[in-house]
């Protein structure tokens, strides 16, 4: 992100504690402000009968100029050193937090100033706050009006020791804390005179200060691939998928996968005007990429690897920070941006928590609920596909990041109360030992018409006549009975997978080798499935076909009413590759003997089937035939 | 002063350059996509057609946006030639925006700057905004050529058929999430080089070897730094007959951009005064 030569940097604070003042001075000081602007500035501060105010250079609006006030930020360039600075100003007041945010979420540093008189305020904390949601994790702090205190030095280590202490409890790294006199140019730096009573100070000035912020700073990066997707335009006869880079790289020839639809093709050129195709694009760069099929997407679509690829899902928990007077409806829904993704969101509070609802300036967890699923990730893999805001119609009122997942834990149905488990004469070991092999499921996760269901009825057939205790749980055929009452909402999907997770359990307890053949689309649900059977238990198979081959296999002719299913997985609704299968088994490449074969040889490996017990090939393909 | 003289490595400003082309290209995008019919204001001047350069990258070397140029009859002509020749060139729309009635009641700045700028500039935007119901309007603006630009959002509402510009209470705009989600009938100007410097702006164009109209290239010690209507534009002493001098001369210039525009000068907040109403 850095590799512009301008550092932005945000200078945050309480109101009147000197923002303004401070960029003003900095400016002044660079020699880079216009003659014409000083004299104007000079002229009007004659006409309202006022010394010299520096921060009118910032405050450029009349009513900000009569009222002494930031309303909106603004932004100048600034140079010292060598070190070419893009100075962010911004309001302090909180009525105007919807500016202030405006302005921080293009910065990579922070600065934070502090009246030494007034100390630590409202907004000293919730900028704080902010700057640690926003990803500015790099400030120096500047503690200033020093001369209101005539220098006192126990006043600053007062303050100093209170500030050290109020920053440890966000994700922020202090630089150094400064302090100065912004309207007295104390301390600010290019100026030697210093005032006696100041003598005591011995560390840096705050020029130098800023510059050590600026040079330690490290762009937390990110090196997976995604791009979101604008566009996609026709001109001169040919399909331009347009977008721009969040992180990681990409070049022609590689294989990427469109989230949340599944599509999948390959780069054939990366375009641009007027110097044609380019080799590789980077973060922070727009793409026009040529693709080696006609696939249809949208706009709103993230592009990256299959095998390092987005979260997909229509809830998650969320770090909120409310920027408008109107408190939040829990009830309405919202305009959820992520990307150029977007869709309605309705934001859920724990109903244990007494604060139903948030006012302007809150910041706090929240579960988000989406009216379908979007392409994101976390905020702790530093992408920016974490950062999102919601809208009320027109207006922007509340931005944040996605911090986790919703967990499996609150997706299993609450523990009834008064009920303890029953234990039977006979255990799991017990049946093992007639049976004579262990019991396991194998659960095969994968597009409709990859092959699923063929695998799991031939791999039944074939160890049920080596002796093996076998059966197959179909997810359709569940969906007929146990299942009826589901749909194929996410919520609808990851309920069935539970059931099915259940009953495979009491087989496998029972000594039964269970084949589950279910699409399971989503990591999270494979997960709770992994947990309600034990970790040593559950075998995810992922069974892989490319959807295109999928398409034409089309079984159930599914694909075929892609318009009316309007949540065929892999087309319209997610499906999530499982990032560490037990086993891929390619369905395209491979015949069901093969399969069949790998399936057993894994089988072996892990001890599940014994060896004696194993047919001979021959056997095997007479079977089939 | 011995600062802003500052070397920095070639590669560097490219990287530099490179990074506001890109997202300048990405705002262009999303307007194309999220209004319903997108137009820009060419002036003629090195911002605008800086920026017209970047709509063509966008969309890979064709160019789906009508021009729109208000034209106050006041113009220096040899920026009406380079615009009618360049327009033929490169195989471009163009739309002219006059406020006739104005000018053949003999509307000049002799009345007043603002008054004439009023009529002449902002009340011909209007009418062709309310004429050809423009909904998105590009414009080559810049934070860093005065106050109230500084103040500007990338996408800017204007409310009450353009009239409005609500800069007391200016939406967010977040990261890269711009506000298209207006009612249809608000007007949205659209800036996509807000974030360039006039210094940015010269090194793109020589990086891009861009066509620029010959008025900025000092002739007799004179040049043009902004280009305007001819009686209340001035040139500026300069040397500068190359871009490599231009920018130089930008490099420790003590004089504003916009100094030889006398309408900036009427008064302490003319800017905003004029932005406020729909002035560009």
């Amino acid at each position: 992100m850095n590799k512009s030569e301008h550092h932005n940097v945000v200078v945050v604070g309480h109101v009147d504690h000197g923002k303004s003042t401070l960029l003003g001075r900095l400016m002044l000081n660079s020699g880079l402000v216009h003659k014409e602007k000083i004299d104007k500035v000079t002229k009007i501060c004659q006409e309202k009968q006022l010394n010299f105010e520096p921060a009118f250079l910032f405050d450029a609006l009349a009513e900000e100029q009569d009222q002494g006030v930031t309303i909106d930020t603004t932004r100048v360039i600034y140079e010292s050193n060598n070190i070419k600075y893009c100075l962010i100003d911004v309001p302090g007041h909180l009525e105007f937090l919807k500016n202030m945010i405006t302005g921080a979420s293009e910065a990579f540093n922070g600065i934070l100033i502090v009246d030494i008189e007034e100390g630590i305020q409202a907004q000293t904390r919730r900028h704080l706050s902010i700057l640690a949601m926003l990803g500015i994790e790099n400030v120096l702090i500047t503690i200033n009006k020093m001369d209101k205190v005539s220098f006192n030095q126990t006043s600053f280590s007062e303050l100093s020791a209170q500030l050290t202490e109020l920053v440890k409890t966000y994700q922020i790294n202090l630089n150094a804390i400064i302090p100065i006199s912004a309207l007295f140019d104390v301390n600010i730096g290019n100026s030697s005179d210093t005032k006696p009573e100041f003598t005591w100070y011995k560390g840096l000035n705050f020029t130098k200060a800023l510059e050590n912020l600026v040079l330690n700073y490290k762009p937390a990066s990110c090196d997976n691939l995604s791009i979101i997707l604008q566009d996609v335009y026709k001109f001169n006869d040919n399909r331009y998928f347009v977008g721009k880079v969040l992180s990681g790289t990409i070049k022609p020839d590689d294989r990427i996968m469109f989230f949340p639809s599944g599509k999948q093709s390959s780069v054939k050129s990366i375009e641009t005007y007027p110097s044609q195709s380019i080799e590789t694009a980077t973060a922070n760069e727009t793409v026009a990429l040529c693709l080696n099929d006609q696939i249809y997407v949208e706009r709103g679509e993230v592009i990256a690897f299959s095998h390092a690829a987005p979260n997909v899902d229509n809830s998650f928990v969320v770090n909120l920070a409310w920027l408008i007077s109107d408190v939040l409806d829990i009830n309405k829904k919202y305009l959820f941006k992520i990307g150029c993704a977007q869709t309605y969101a309705k934001v859920k509070i724990d109903s244990s928590d007494e604060n139903m609802s948030m006012s302007l300036g809150d910041i706090r967890l929240v579960t988000l609920e989406l009216d379908k699923p979007v392409a994101f990730a976390l905020k702790s893999t530093n992408s920016q596909l974490a950062n999102f805001v919601l809208c009320d119609e027109y207006r922007t009122v509340a931005c944040g990041n996605i911090i986790n997942l919703i967990t499996s834990d609150s997706q299993v149905a609450p523990k009834p109360q008064n009920v303890s488990k029953e234990l039977g004469f006979i255990n799991r070991l017990q049946r093992q030992s007639v049976n004579k092999h262990k019991s396991c499921v194998l659960w095969l996760t994968g597009l409709s018409g990859s092959g699923k269901s063929s695998l799991a009825r031939s791999l039944e057939q074939d160890l049920f006549n080596k002796g093996y205790q076998v059966i197959v749980l179909d997810a359709d055929n569940l969906r007929l009975g146990l299942c009826s009452d589901l749909g194929f909402t996410p919520g609808d999907r990851s309920q069935n997978n539970r059931r099915i997770a259940h009953v495979a359990n009491l087989f496998k307890e029972a000594g039964f080798i269970v084949i589950v053949a279910c699409i399971s689309p989503y990591i999270k649900d494979r997960q709770l499935a992994r947990q309600i059977i034990s970790d040593d238990d559950f075998k995810e198979i992922f069974v892989f076909c490319p959807l295109e081959i999928c398409q034409l296999r089309d079984p159930k002719g599914l694909y075929k009413h892609d318009g009316t299913a309007n949540s065929m997985t892999g087309v319209q609704s997610p499906y999530q590759i499982p990032l560490n299968p037990h086993l891929r088994i390619d369905t395209s490449e491979l015949s069901i003997e093969e399969e069949i074969e790998l399936v057993n040889d894994f089988m072996l490996k892990h001890g599940i089937l014994a060896t004696k017990l194993k047919n001979n090939k021959a056997k095997l393909s007479k079977i089939l035939n | 002063m011995s600062s802003l003289n500052t070397k920095s490595r070639p590669s560097q400003v490219t990287d530099h350059l490179r990074e506001l082309e890109h997202k300048s290209i990405y705002i262009i995008r999303e307007a194309y996509k999220n209004t319903k019919n997108l137009y820009m204001l060419w002036s003629m001047g090195k911002d605008s057609t800086v920026l017209l350069h970047l709509i063509r990258k966008a969309f890979l070397g064709s160019f789906p946006i009508t021009l729109i140029h208000i034209d106050t009859n006041y113009k220096i002509p040899e920026m009406i030639t380079f615009r009618d020749e360049y327009v033929k060139r490169h195989n471009l729309k163009l739309i002219i925006g006059q406020n006739k009635v104005a000018l053949d009641n003999g509307m000049n700045h002799t009345l007043g700057k603002l008054t004439c700028c009023g009529a002449l500039k902002t009340q011909a935007l209007l009418d062709i905004i309310d004429e050809l119901k423009i909904h998105g309007l590009m414009l080559g603006i810049r934070r860093d050529e005065e106050g109230s630009r500084g103040k500007e959002r990338v996408v800017s509402p204007r409310f009450n058929n353009g009239k409005d510009w609500e800069y007391k209470d200016q939406l967010a705009e977040i990261w890269d999430y711009y506000n298209y989600h207006l009612p249809s009938d608000v007007h949205l100007r659209i800036h996509p080089i807000l974030h360039w410097t006039e210094l940015d702006v010269w090194e793109y164009i020589k990086l891009e070897n861009l066509e620029i109209l010959p008025l900025y290239y000092a002739r007799n010690g004179k040049r043009y730094r902004s280009l305007g209507c001819y009686p209340c534009t001035n040139s500026i002493d300069s040397e500068a007959t190359t871009l490599e001098a231009i920018i130089e001369e930008l490099k420790i210039t003590k004089e504003s951009e916009r100094a030889g525009r006398a309408q900036d000068q009427a008064d302490n907040h003319a800017m905003q005064l004029l932005r406020k109403i729909g002035y560009m």
